[in-house]
């Protein structure tokens, strides 16, 4: 029997390919040892019948040892699929199952990920891939994967990128096989703890395991993967892999945590489970995939109706569930109707309705579980940076879950917020939207708290603190606060007063829509849903509102034959050609033709348009050649054409022309604003367009202008909206900055906006001197710098003028008229075409961009674009000060405005002083503020706190720039920061001088 | 008013030509057009096998049919010996049959007048059916049709009768060519393409009957070659007297100028047109590049000055026969045209006649005795009309030269 053991050990190292019986050899061996350790349940899937040794005297080959040898002597894949399915079956002895960590294992796994896959993945039929995926499905294998995919980035450099990337598809694909399946995770957990008896042991497998799921490791490394195969040319289509998508991985995750917590007590004990669960998703809610993981977490659980959820809130951090709910709240803001951020005073309709009550079933049901939460809600509702980012319908449900579950918090809510809502420094310095927010949540609490306490919101109603604030409130400056103050102290006195003797202030101001929409919060008494409600919702809303797919949608013109039927008579269809005669010189070509001579026949002149073949092969002939787009339907389509390049090009070559002539011609343009806009926003150059941006910005610039009072605001906003790249953002400022220009009539002055040469004729082009400007633009942003400098140079030349001519005073006394009082003159003389911005500049353009900025703020923080990205942030303040020069002193709610943008620029006095071209930015944009209010006494007067501020900023930064030696491009930036600084100076300075003479005006006389 | 029309004389060109009516109707790509009746109606045939009969004076239908199932290859007339108004036509589409339909004005007054997008489907009415062929159409070749040499009318025939004709389509192999002569549905002949070239499918027939009262079939090939058939004297072996390989890409059309000229005309997918000579050997083979390609639909007009080609480009090119010079370019389709016809033009002294008519004399001695009517109906059977159907199912009418 001793010889028998030692031949058949010994086979498997002598196995080479060549020789014919190493297989069946191997496999009978295999076959044999599949039996002998057959005690648990049986199941032979390669049965041989001849077995020619007793099954029992190879126990011992069954050990890992034995198939690791064989593993390692290049098995065919017979024999490969016998050990396969020896080493994935439940074993008996734990300390060698794979599902365990030790030395052994991973020599196993090491053989299986770096000599096995490599050689056999793409061999393998698709069930014997799975069986070698669970194999691989445990820590260590998962693990080696994750080495393996990453090991060949780090030498990618040295070797040949092609050889490198030819290997990498098998590991991705059995990674992605391994991982598949929304309970895997949870089984990767009871296994590890099952296999590894150490407690200590199994709790730092458990960790590795949560970070390697959880951190975004694995999504990093199969994107990396993927991203060297399409660029080695070696798969370029290669559509990309739910690993390597972040939301579909975060989805993935979301589900398997929501699993883990499913896992019955038998099988884990309950605080590994929890500490795990804890552990992964505290991981995986930083992955900042958030929606998509919260969104496949909550769908989950509610799903397998557990109830669950409370032990995962209670498994967390504390600090983690807050954020687990600020998370969920902000998925909320996704998921119920986002249009009410653009009118909040759309009238409640029945669905909006359903979302509440909804949203309030879950939040009173997540926060009910956990003592901690209902303080949080209450705080993250007080905390006006973050409640002004949720949506109204998210906070109203926030409210009524509150109400329902913790009335006692509602109280300590209110008073939190009156504070909030009467603090002076709030009152003048906090952005509208969160003032706004504070209002509205206020007004909504205080109706629940009258109806559960009605004694409570009068004392708060007679507190000094209401009493004060409104008085307060009555005295800012700014607008919206003091009509918030009215309407909150109207809004509480209707709940408290009787009906003689309540509050009213008469004015226009309280009897808008928008007043009575507030005045009708305090009556808001939504009611809490039911499980069912919020599976409903989930479900209508399962797929993603996605602003993408909503313009990939629309509805593409097909460019069917319009003479089916009746649609021939249909409006789509091109209307009659009007064949112009040709006029002018013609050129006739004489033609000597001897031979064949045409007596009396008279040639027609050629039409219009008679354009030859584009080749010579007439196989090659396009023939469908595109025509301009006559309708701005036509245009969409065209924009849309990703396959015809000619189409395209005529599409964007034509678009600002076509929307310019259409503008104010029926309401074609205004009805198909914004789809257009949309579609502008989100133009790809998929042919390598000559002036690409340029011809998309003045595309956008003619949509602008079409419509201003509603593409404005709505342009305001898309600039702020997720999934932009940067140029695209910086294109959507640009156009509005430019578009505010030409409204307010500064078109032709500077040549700034390339004037479109007649827009009413489409057979004129441009003339080669604007074509020139055309085609020399770089930069998406380029107008916009131009126009800046321009700016720039005009508020300080004449300061510098004006200082040259004190300087030189003495030398002339008799003259008469200063430069810089000719430099007025000529400023004021400007000024003739109507300036159509100054009326609506707030509302269409300046409250909308800063309102977004600080809701982006207030949600992502640092993390916005707006914040990190220096080239947005700078373009972005231009675009402001832009806009305002362009809108000048005559501008409507001048003080408003001047307000609301010092403090956004006085925010950013840290952020410029590391960082030199936002510092330019906001400097230029203070000289702007500066230089617009020429109301120097209002400006003295109100405000004066802000001109202190900024002095004090400027002079600081006006001496920091002045030190440096630094030669080029460097010096060149610091004199213009000094020049900008000194300009404020001088500017306050004259500010200072109106002041003093007020006050001493008649003392000084 | 005398120095503008000398102005106008003197430049070296007309201004560019533009349509005198649009004729709307069809719901499919033309693909046929053809004036009978000597220019009192135009017939039109499309891709859905529907065909319009336009009444030219009145420019309305005033008798639509679906003649085919398939698409519409070919329209042609058969006119009566006697009566004028008395007409044949036949029509050959792609559900394989040529069919030959009765038109006489009754016939006419009885069809329906909806277009064949608002046509009940009960509606059935169809002039009466006189000859089916069976054909093969698996190709886009038309049929052609030649009176036919007096030698094969049979002796019984009647005067009375309409004259025999001959038809040509092509045959059950590629390259084949059957001839039929009508009424008596009698297969004359097959004609085998030449041997020693590929020729691939037939494209374009063209018959013609020679001075000597000899038949000859014109063939253009998918491979681009033209061949002039004629039957060898003193048997029935047809032998291909003239071969050229004109084209590069498939011949659409053929025509012929059999008068005065003797010059057949070929056009092809290809920017070439060919011009080549009836009688071989005397004539050189002309060639033309006119940098446009895809002209199908080559007609010849009767007084044979001009040819004119209907363009994928959406232009229709007109071209001197002598010359192949292009004369005009009729643009206003938007979208390829497939089929041309060129109004029955009179002779040079009919013309001159027209003229005089026009003039105060004329007036006076043929306005009195025709009523406004007649007089349109005059005027529109004397205009040189050229009938463009294109792939947007509407006909344009120029008037030209």
């Amino acid at each position: 029997m001793a010889n028998i053991f030692a031949a058949t050990k010994s086979i498997p190292l002598t196995t080479s390919t060549t020789n014919p019986e190493a297989p069946l050899t191997a496999l009978r061996t295999e076959a044999l040892s599949d039996e002998t350790s057959a005690t648990g349940p049986t199941r032979h899937k390669l049965k041989l019948s001849d077995t020619v040794v007793s099954p029992r005297d190879y126990g011992s080959d069954s050990s890992p040892e034995h198939l690791l040898q064989c593993l390692r002597s290049q098995p065919d894949t017979h024999s490969l699929l016998a050990i396969l399915k020896q080493l994935s079956r439940p074993d008996t002895h734990d300390e060698s199952h794979l599902a365990s960590t030790g030395p052994l294992q991973s020599r196993v796994i090491n053989v299986l990920v770096y000599e096995i896959l490599p050689n056999y993945w793409q061999a393998l039929a698709r069930r014997e891939k799975e069986l070698l995926a669970s194999c691989l499905r445990n820590l260590t294998g998962i693990s080696a994967m994750h080495a393996q995919l990453r090991s060949p980035t780090l030498q990618r450099s040295v070797d040949s990128k092609a050889a490198r990337t030819t290997d990498r598809s098998p590991w991705l694909e059995c990674l992605s096989l391994v991982l598949s399946g929304d309970k895997i995770v949870s089984q990767l957990v009871v296994e590890l703890s099952n296999a590894i008896s150490v407690t200590t042991k199994c709790t730092l497998a458990l960790k590795e395991l949560a970070s390697l799921l959880g951190s975004g490791k694995i999504i990093s490394i199969a994107a990396q993967a993927e991203d060297e195969a399409r660029s080695s040319n070696h798969d370029p289509n290669l559509s990309p892999h739910w690993l390597s998508r972040g939301s579909e991985y975060a989805g993935w995750l979301g589900r398997n945590i929501a699993l883990v917590y499913n896992i019955s007590n038998e099988s884990l004990q309950e605080h590994v489970r929890n500490t795990f669960g804890a552990q992964l998703l505290s991981k995986a809610l930083n992955l900042g995939y958030s929606t998509a993981l919260l969104r496949a977490l909550i769908t989950c659980m509610i799903d397998s109706r557990s109830g669950n959820l409370s032990s995962l809130t209670l498994s967390l951090a504390i600090h983690t569930r807050r954020q687990l709910l600020e998370q969920i709240l902000r998925w909320f803001c996704e998921l119920a109707p986002s249009s009410d951020d653009d009118n909040p005073l759309r009238p409640d309709s029945g669905a909006e309705m359903n979302v509440i009550s909804a949203l309030g079933w879950f939040v009173q049901w997540f926060i009910s579980t956990d003592l901690t939460l209902m303080q949080h809600i209450g705080d993250l509702l007080g905390d006006a940076a973050f409640a002004s980012s949720l949506s109204v319908s998210v906070r109203r449900a926030c409210v009524a879950a509150l109400a329902a579950s913790v009335p006692d918090e509602l109280q300590g809510l209110l008073e939190q917020l009156m504070t909030t809502f009467t603090a002076s420094l709030f009152i003048s310095h906090a952005p509208v939207l969160q003032q706004d927010a504070v209002a509205q949540t206020l007004l909504l609490a205080t109706g629940y708290l009258h109806r559960l306490n009605p004694t409570a919101v009068l004392m708060i109603a007679r507190s000094s603190d209401h009493m004060q604030g409104t008085s307060k409130r009555l005295d800012a400056s700014g607008v919206q606060a003091r009509w918030l103050g009215m309407i909150v102290a109207m809004g509480m006195s209707s709940l408290i007063d009787r009906d003689g003797s309540k509050m009213n202030f008469g004015t226009d101001e309280v009897q808008t829509v928008e007043a009575e929409w507030y005045m009708s919060l305090v009556k808001i008494d939504d009611e809490i849903g039911t499980l069912d409600d919020f599976e409903a919702l989930l479900s209508t809303q399962s797929r993603p509102r996605k602003r993408s797919a909503q313009i990939l949608t629309l509805r593409h013109v097909p460019p069917t034959s319009y003479i089916n039927g009746k649609l021939v008579y249909g409006p789509e269809r091109p209307p009659m050609p009007v064949q112009t005669e040709v006029i002018g010189d013609k050129i006739t070509e004489l033609v000597d033709d001897t031979s064949d001579e045409d007596i009396d026949l008279k040639p027609y002149a050629k039409p219009d348009s008679d354009p030859e073949d584009s080749d010579e092969d007439a196989t090659l002939v396009t023939r469908n050649k595109a025509r301009a787009p006559v309708y701005i339907r036509d245009l969409m389509a065209m924009l849309q054409d990703d396959k015809d390049h000619d189409r395209f090009q005529l599409g964007i070559r034509n678009a600002a022309r076509l929307i310019r002539r259409k503008a104010a011609f029926g309401r074609e343009v205004k009805d198909h604003a914004e789809e257009l806009l949309g579609i502008l926003c989100n133009l790809q150059d998929l042919f390598s367009t000559n002036d690409f941006d340029e011809l998309k910005l003045q595309a956008m610039i003619a949509v602008l202008l079409s419509d201003v009072e509603h593409v404005g605001p709505w342009l305001s906003r898309q600039a702020f909206v997720e999934g932009y790249s940067i140029a695209e953002r910086c294109i959507m400022l640009s156009a509005l900055g430019l578009g505010g220009r030409e409204l307010a009539g500064f078109t032709n002055e500077d040549e700034l906006n390339p004037v479109l040469s007649d827009t009413a004729f489409a057979s004129k082009r441009l003339s080669p001197r604007l074509h020139e400007i055309f085609t020399s633009s770089g930069s998406h942003t380029k107008l916009l710098d131009h126009a800046s400098k321009t700016i720039e140079a005009q508020l300080i030349q004449p300061m510098a003028l004006r200082a040259a001519d004190e300087s030189t005073a003495h030398l002339s006394a008799i003259k008469v008229r200063t430069f810089s009082s000719r430099m007025e003159v000529e400023r004021t003389k400007r000024k003739t075409s109507t300036n159509r911005l100054g009326k609506i500049v707030g509302q269409v353009f300046l409250y909308p961009l800063s309102n977004r900025y600080q809701q982006e703020l207030a949600t992502y923080g640092s993390r916005s674009v707006f914040a990190s990205v220096r080239i947005v942030l700078t373009t972005f303040l231009k675009t402001l000060a832009l806009l305002l020069h362009a809108s000048g002193p005559a501008t409507l709610d001048l003080p408003q405005i001047t307000a609301d943008f010092w403090d956004l620029l006085l925010s950013l006095r840290v952020r410029a002083s590391s960082d030199m071209s936002v510092l330019e930015a906001v400097l230029f944009s203070i000289l702007t503020i500066l230089g617009v209010n020429t109301d120097k006494r209002r400006l003295s007067r109100e405000e004066s706190k802000r001109l202190v501020e900024t002095q004090q900023w400027v002079e600081i930064v006006f001496e920091r720039a002045g030190g440096s030696d630094v030669l080029g491009n460097g010096a060149k930036e610091e004199a213009r920061i000094r020049s900008l600084a000194a300009g404020i100076l001088i500017k306050m300075r004259e500010v200072a001088e109106v002041y003093q003479k007020e006050t001493f005006g008649r003392v000084l006389e | 008013m005398a120095t503008l029309v000398n102005q106008a004389e003197q430049s070296a060109t007309l201004p560019p030509a533009q349509p005198t009516y649009i004729l709307r109707g069809h719901s499919a790509q033309i693909h046929a057009v053809h004036f009978f009746s000597t220019n009192r109606y135009l017939i039109s045939g499309d891709a859905d096998g529907w065909v319009i009969i336009w009444d030219m004076p009145i420019r309305r239908p005033v008798g639509v049919w679906r003649a085919h199932t398939g698409s519409i290859l070919g329209i042609k007339s058969w006119p009566g010996l006697v009566d004028e108004e008395d007409v044949k036509i036949i029509t050959h589409g792609r559900d394989n049959k040529v069919h030959v339909w009765q038109l006489t004005q009754d016939d006419i007054s009885r069809l329906s007048t909806n277009f064949p997008a608002d046509a009940e489907p009960a509606d059935s009415r169809h002039p009466w059916l006189l000859h089916t062929l069976t054909v093969n159409a698996l190709n886009f070749c038309s049929f052609a049709t030649s009176p036919s040499p007096t030698s094969l009318n049979a002796p019984e025939s009647n005067a009375n009768d309409h004259p025999t004709i001959i038809i040509a389509v092509p045959g059950l192999q590629d390259g084949d060519i059957n001839l039929t002569t009508l009424p008596h549905e009698t297969r004359l002949a097959t004609i085998v393409h030449p041997a020693s070239i590929k020729t691939g499918m037939v494209m374009a027939i063209a018959l013609h009957i020679d001075p000597t009262d000899q038949l000859r079939v014109v063939v253009g090939y998918e491979s681009g070659y033209i061949c002039l058939f004629a039957q060898r004297t003193g048997s029935k072996q047809w032998e291909a007297i003239y071969t050229h390989e004109t084209h590069t890409q498939p011949t659409l059309s053929l025509d012929l100028a059999p008068g005065g000229l003797g010059y057949f005309y070929s056009s092809s997918a290809d920017a070439i047109i060919g011009r080549h000579a009836l009688l071989p050997g005397r004539r050189e083979t002309k060639i033309a590049k006119t940098k446009h390609a895809g002209q199908q639909s080559l007609v010849v007009r009767s007084d044979e000055k001009v040819f004119a080609t209907a363009g994928w480009d959406g232009r229709i090119r007109v071209y001197s026969t002598q010359s192949l010079k292009e004369l005009a370019v009729l643009k206003w389709h938007k979208e390829g045209c497939y089929a041309l016809a060129f109004a029955h033009v009179h002779s040079g002294e009919a013309r001159a006649g027209v003229r005089d008519g026009e003039g105060p004399e004329g007036n006076r001695i043929t306005g009195r005795t025709m009523t406004v009517a007649q007089q349109r109906e005059r005027k529109t059977k004397e205009t040189h009309w050229l009938a463009a159907g294109s792939k947007d199912g509407k006909i344009s009418l120029w008037e030209l030269y």
